[in-house]
C-alpha cells in the first residue's frame, strides 16, 4: 500500500461540493497511481528474480544433462573396463598355457638332447673299450650313478667284466634267473626298484638293464646305487636305460664283431650289392 | 645383449658331458662356445683367447678342475672370469672346496640343460 506522506489540507469546509468530490476522485487517482506505480516496481523486481531463479534452473538442466551424459560415459566405460578384464583373464589363462607349453617343450628337448648324445656316442665308434666307456659315461653322467657294473651272459650265468664305484673281484657270478638281476635279465625285462636309490647293495640293486640284440641275450648293468643327489628314477632315466639296452648292446655286439672280422671282411661295393640281392 | 658374442670355455674329459653341456649352452643367443679335453688344455685356450666364462669339470686327468680354477684365479687376463664346476661329487667339501678356490656355482650330476643355461645366463647377467 503507498502511503500518502503528503500534509492534508485541512477541509475548509468552505470548498463547493463539486470540487470536493473532484479533489476527491483525483486524491484517489494519485493514490492509485501511486499504487500502479509500487506494483509495477514490485513486479519489474520479481520478474528479475524469476528471470534469476529461470537461469540458475536452466543452469542445473545443463549441469544434470551432463551428470546424466556422464553417467552414461561411466557405464560404457565400466563395459569396456569388464570387457578388458574378461580378455586380460583369457590373455592370462594363454600366457599361462604357453609357459606350460614352453616348459614341455624344454623338458621335451632336454630329453631329445640326452637321448641323442647318448645315442651318437654309442654309435661312434667300433672299438669295445671305447663303446664299454662311452656306456659307462652315459650312465655316470646322464643317469647319474658311480657304483654299476656290467655283467656279460655266459651260459646259465652273468659274468663281471668291468665295474665303476667297487673293484671287480668284489662282485660275484650271478645265475640267470636269481635275485633282481637274474630276473631281470632272462625275462629281458627293465628292472627300477622302488627301495632308497642311494644305499649301495649288490645283493638289491637299484636297476638292472638287460643288453639285447634281436632278442639275444648280451648281458646286463647292474646299478648297486645312484648318487647321493638323486632322489627318483625319472621318465628320462628308464628312456636312457632302454636306450643303452638297445644301442649299447648292439654297439657291444659290434665292435666285438668287428674286432674279430674286420680283417676277414671285404669292404667293396659287389660284396654289399650281392648282400643286399641275395 | 651386447652386441659381440659372449664366448664360453668348456673343460670336461667326457665326449658325452662335453656333448651334452656344449648343446645346452648353445642355446643361449649370443654365446660361443669352445671345448678343452682336460685342465692344460683348457688353460692353454685361455691363453689364446678372452673367455666370458668357465665351465668345467673337477675329477679330469693330467689336470684336475679345482687346480685348473687354482690357476685361473691366479691369471691377470681371466682373474674375474666366472666359473662353474660341473661334477658328480655331491658333498658339501668338494662344494666348499671349489668355491674357496673361486668358483662362481656348483652344479652336480647328472645335470639337465636348463640348470646349467640358467645358471651360466645368471653369471653372465643376461
Amino acid at each position: 500500500m503507498i502511503k500518502d506522506d503528503k500534509p492534508k489540507k485541512k477541509d475548509s469546509g468552505s470548498q463547493p461540493v463539486g470540487a470536493k468530490d473532484f479533489l476527491q476522485v483525483f486524491k484517489r487517482g494519485v493514490q492509485f497511481t501511486e499504487e500502479l506505480l509500487s506494483e509495477n516496481e514490485r513486479l519489474r523486481y520479481r520478474v528479475v528474480r524469476l528471470e534469476e531463479e529461470n537461469r540458475t534452473l536452466a543452469q542445473q538442466t545443463m549441469v544434470s544433462h551432463a551428470y546424466e551424459e556422464l553417467l552414461d560415459q561411466m557405464k560404457v566405460l565400466e563395459e569396456e573396463q569388464a570387457t578388458l578384464l574378461d580378455r586380460f583373464k583369457s590373455v592370462e589363462e594363454e600366457s599361462q598355457d604357453f609357459k606350460t607349453r614352453y616348459k614341455e617343450i624344454e623338458d621335451e628337448n632336454n630329453r631329445l638332447a640326452n637321448l641323442y648324445i647318448a645315442s651318437h656316442q654309442l654309435n661312434s665308434t667300433l672299438d669295445l673299450k671305447e663303446v664299454v666307456r662311452i656306456s659307462f659315461e652315459i650312465i655316470i653322467n646322464l643317469v647319474g650313478s658311480m657304483d654299476f657294473a656290467l655283467y656279460i651272459a655266459d651260459g646259465s650265468k652273468l659274468v663281471p667284466i668291468c665295474a665303476e664305484g667297487r673293484p671287480l673281484a668284489s662282485l660275484s657270478l650271478i645265475a640267470m634267473g636269481k635275485g633282481s638281476a637274474g630276473r631281470s635279465a632272462e625275462d629281458r625285462v627293465l628292472y627300477v626298484s622302488g627301495d632308497d636309490l642311494t644305499k649301495a647293495s649288490v645283493d638289491e640293486p637299484k636297476a638292472c638293464v638287460p643288453l639285447v640284440v634281436g632278442g639275444r641275450l648280451l648281458g646286463v648293468f647292474v646299478v648297486f646305487s645312484f648318487l647321493a643327489q638323486k632322489t627318483c628314477i625319472t621318465e628320462l632315466d628308464r628312456e636312457l636305460f632302454k636306450l643303452l639296452g638297445g644301442h649299447a648292446a648292439m654297439s657291444i655286439f659290434a665292435a666285438r664283431l668287428s674286432m674279430v672280422t674286420d680283417e676277414k671282411v671285404v669292404h667293396d661295393a659287389s660284396s654289399y650289392l650281392r648282400l643286399l640281392n641275395s | 645383449m651386447a652386441d659381440s658374442p659372449l664366448h664360453a670355455l668348456v673343460v670336461e674329459d667326457s665326449p658325452t658331458m662335453r656333448q651334452l653341456i656344449s648343446f645346452a649352452l648353445r642355446r643361449i643367443k649370443g654365446l660361443e662356445v669352445a671345448e678343452a679335453d682336460d685342465g692344460v688344455d683348457g688353460l692353454k685356450k685361455l691363453s689364446e683367447q678372452q673367455f666370458d666364462i668357465l665351465i668345467t669339470d673337477i675329477n679330469m686327468p693330467v689336470m684336475d678342475g679345482l687346480k685348473l680354477v687354482s690357476l685361473v684365479r691366479k691369471d691377470e687376463m681371466h682373474k674375474d672370469i666366472p666359473i662353474v664346476i660341473i661334477t658328480t661329487e655331491g658333498a658339501s667339501e668338494d662344494r666348499q672346496r671349489a668355491m674357496s678356490l673361486g668358483a662362481n656355482a656348483y652344479i652336480t650330476k647328472p645335470i639337465q640343460a636348463p640348470q646349467v643355461i640358467n645358471c651360466v645366463k645368471r653369471l653372465l647377467g643376461l
